[in-house]
This record gives structure tokens, C-alpha cells and sequence, in this order.
């Protein structure tokens, strides 16, 4: 026990002074603009930048004086912030910030169930079975994307996905935890509305498995041209729409299943 | 004489042994990485082989592992620090296997297995083999791997233009075919 106590704390104690000894006399030192882009980014570490986190996206910033394509999650602010830290012009960056919405807003009222999934209670492993509803394209409802997300913006209620406006950042991690890929990030604009949607499948279709979906009948194509285009038996909102606001607002009150809905 | 040219051929550490196959998958992507891996594991073997030669008599047997550990990890961290300082990029593309030598079998087991019970002088003729060893086979190794992946040898360009060079020998796959073969062709030399 004494000698145990005495080499063991002994050499610990000469290793430990020889290497604070080295480590002050062969320190590295850090550009301290690393510190300061990181004391701004927002520090969840998401990977939405395509580094492998903010202290990656931070490093690299700094070494070559590029904001790439910016912090998603931080939006225009922290991307102005970071440009000034870096000597680039800041404002360039506009403060347009984004929001993850579900392309399957059916809830368990809608969606027809005709298996008893008995399995695990995940979307991914449901997803590989006969599965858990009728749908093949719509949410499962396990909630692998609440899961996933950093900042808890996601919720499943009654089978269907609620997304946070306050708490989204954008930052795109629901997007490839969901197995039937029912994520997209959109710019936030207050106009903006989007298909709750997904099925690829005839209307009849459609009808036989879920009660709230795109049955491509065409009519949001009619009311408001240029703002939805019907493919593939689905209708899809062109996020790049600048026309007649209010012929959006037709065509969603036209809509036969009710499921173009508003991002917020 | 015996105990040096053990590690270099019959107990060679990496084709004989299959000991520390983590740092062997993982860095031979190309030969520098294989190199200073290579040396970066000599040093720590042949000071950590040093001490606990030297110690053998002192350190209690419960406490004998903990003991080789703190010296191990001593001497990894000296080496993180000293690569970190002088070849960054050397240090950024080995990253944590560099760390990760303090749980390398090679230098746990010869710790164990000869420096414990061996005077110093044997001790470090083994840990030099062993060490040299594991850097030939490293080197051989990552060589064979940056040819056929990237068409170089230690960055100078060795095979035509004309090669399509293969990309799954740089990918962790290539790793395993490569030591495959090569333990394969090891056995085979044994066997005559």
C-alpha cells in the first residue's frame, strides 16, 4: 500500500511537472479570432456549414478569411457578426433565416392503419417493415426527428409533427434523421406556405390510405398560377414565388383536402 | 542480438502478432503518416521500456499496470505536444491515434510481457525492434496503400498518368485488403 502510493503518486507527480514544463515551452498559440468567431456562433454544433462543428467552422473561418456558406442556425446576425470579427464586409449577408417544415402534416385521425406494428417505436425501423400506417410517402409518427433535433423544436401530437417556429433554427438535422426524407428547410417568409404532403399516388390512392392528403386534383394550379406546380400526382409550393399573395389565400381555402399550410 | 531482431521479423508486432491494428488501419493512408506514426511509437516504446526496466524491482505487482500506464501516457503526450509544435500537419492528419498510442497493445504487452522482467539493456534492444518493426510495417503498409490509392510514394509520383488510381485502397477497406495480403504472404515465407 505505501509503496503503491509512493511510485504511483511519485511518477505522476515528476511526469506531471515535466510536461507542464514542456507544454509552456512548446506551446501552440491559437489565432484568438478563433475564440471570438466562437464565442458568436451559436455553439449547437449542428454541421449544417459542412464542418464538422463550430469549432471546426471556426478554425477554418479564420485560416481563410471566408465565411463559406455561413451558420444556418445563426442566420444573417451571426454571419454579419462573424464577417466583421474576420475583416470582411459585414451586411452582405442578408438576414433572410430559415425554418424546417414536414411534408406530412397528416395526424392520426387521417392517416389509415390496417397493420399491427408491433416492432420498435422508431420511425427508421418501422420504416423498413410493413410499417406502422398505410401511407408508404407520409410521417410515421415515432418522433425519430425529435429525437434528432438540437434545440427541441419538434414535437409529435396526435401523429402529427409540430415544429417550433421560435426554437427552429434551420439548421437541417431533422432532414436526415427522417427515413421517408419529409423534411425540407425553407426561407422564413411570412407569405410562405407549403403541401403538407407527400404521397406520390393516384388520388383514389391517396384517398384509401389518409384523409388529409394531395389527391393532385390541380385547383391551387388554377387559382394561383406560378405559385404551385402538380407533379407526379402532387402539388408543390414554388418557394420562389414573388406574385398576387392573395391568390395563395384562394387557393388554400380552395384546396379540397385542406393541406397547403402556413410556415408559421 | 536475439532480442532485437525478434521485433523486425519472427515476433514481427503488426504481421506476426496483429498487435496495434488501430493505428494500422487507421493511418496508412499515406506513407508520411505511416512514418511518423512509426516513429512516434519507437520513442514512446523505448522510453517507456526504459523506465519500467528500470523500475521493475520498485513498483509493487497489484499497481503495475496503472503504473506502466501514467509512464506510457507521460510519454504519448510529450510526443502529441512535441508534433503539435513542430509538424502540425503531420499531428492534424494522424489526430486521435496520436493520443491513443498510450492504449497501444505493442507498448502495453512489451511492457508487460519483456521490460518488466528483462535489465535494461535487453529492454530497450527489444523495444527498438519492436518499434523499428512496426514502423517497416507501417511504412510497407501505407506505401503499398498511397501507390494504388494516389499513385505516390511519400508525395513523389511513382505510377504513370495513365493509372486510375484506387480509391478504396486509400478508404478504410483498402486498410484490411492490404493487411490481409500481407499477412497472407508473411505466413507463406514462414511456411517454406
Amino acid at each position: 500500500m505505501g509503496t503503491s502510493l509512493i511510485v504511483l503518486g511519485g511518477l505522476g507527480f515528476i511526469f506531471a511537472a515535466l510536461l507542464a514544463f514542456l507544454n509552456n515551452k512548446l506551446k501552440v498559440d491559437e489565432d484568438p479570432d478563433v475564440a471570438r468567431v466562437l464565442a458568436v456562433l451559436p455553439g449547437i454544433n449542428c454541421g449544417a456549414c459542412g464542418f464538422s462543428g463550430c469549432k471546426a467552422y471556426a478554425q477554418k473561418v479564420v485560416e481563410e478569411r471566408n465565411i463559406f456558406n455561413g451558420c444556418l442556425p445563426g442566420g444573417g446576425v451571426v454571419n454579419d457578426k462573424v464577417s466583421c470579427i474576420i475583416g470582411l464586409d459585414a451586411g452582405q449577408n442578408s438576414d433572410i433565416r430559415k425554418i424546417a417544415v414536414c411534408k406530412c402534416m397528416a395526424g392520426d385521425i387521417n392517416k389509415r392503419k390496417s397493420n399491427n406494428y408491433s416492432g420498435p417505436l422508431t420511425c427508421s425501423a418501422a420504416n423498413i417493415t410493413a410499417g406502422a400506417i398505410d401511407c408508404v410517402f407520409g410521417c410515421i409518427g415515432y418522433g425519430d426527428c425529435v429525437k434528432a433535433c438540437p434545440v427541441n423544436a419538434i414535437s409529435v401530437k396526435d401523429g402529427r409533427v409540430n415544429i417550433d417556429a421560435d426554437k427552429c433554427l434551420g439548421c437541417g438535422i431533422c432532414v436526415k434523421s427522417c427515413p421517408r426524407e419529409l423534411f425540407s428547410i425553407i426561407e422564413r417568409r411570412a407569405e410562405s406556405v407549403y403541401v403538407g404532403c407527400n404521397n406520390k399516388d393516384s388520388a383514389l390512392n391517396v384517398k384509401k390510405v389518409c384523409s388529409a392528403g394531395c389527391i393532385g386534383c390541380g385547383i391551387c394550379q388554377k387559382m394561383a398560377p406560378g405559385a404551385f406546380k402538380v407533379e407526379n400526382m402532387l402539388s408543390c409550393y414554388d418557394q420562389s414565388y414573388k406574385g398576387d399573395e392573395s391568390k395563395i389565400e384562394i387557393a388554400k381555402s380552395k384546396c379540397p383536402t385542406k393541406c397547403i399550410y402556413d410556415i408559421v | 542480438m536475439k532480442e532485437f531482431t525478434r521485433g523486425l521479423w519472427y515476433e514481427h508486432p503488426t504481421f506476426r502478432q496483429l498487435l496495434g491494428m488501430c493505428p494500422t488501419l487507421a493511418v496508412t493512408t499515406s506513407a508520411v503518416n505511416g512514418l511518423s506514426m512509426g516513429a512516434a511509437v519507437i520513442f514512446v516504446l523505448f522510453f517507456s521500456s526504459l523506465i519500467v526496466s528500470l523500475m521493475k524491482n520498485v513498483v509493487p505487482a497489484q499497481v503495475r499496470i496503472a503504473v506502466y500506464t501514467v509512464i506510457i501516457a507521460a510519454f504519448v503526450t510529450l510526443v502529441d505536444i512535441f508534433f503539435k509544435a513542430y509538424i502540425p500537419d503531420v499531428s492534424k492528419n494522424l489526430g486521435p491515434y496520436l493520443p491513443l498510442i498510450i492504449v497501444n497493445c505493442i507498448i502495453l504487452g512489451r511492457c508487460e510481457a519483456f521490460a518488466s522482467k528483462m535489465p535494461v539493456i535487453k529492454s530497450l534492444k527489444d523495444a527498438l525492434g519492436m518499434g523499428l518493426g512496426f514502423t517497416w510495417g507501417l511504412f510497407l503498409l501505407s506505401s503499398i496503400r498511397e501507390l494504388l490509392g494516389n499513385r505516390t510514394i511519400l508525395g513523389y509520383q511513382i505510377l504513370p498518368a495513365g493509372y486510375d488510381p484506387l480509391i478504396i485502397m486509400i478508404l478504410p477497406a483498402g486498410a484490411f485488403l492490404t493487411l490481409g495480403f500481407l499477412v497472407a504472404l508473411m505466413n507463406r515465407i514462414e511456411q517454406r
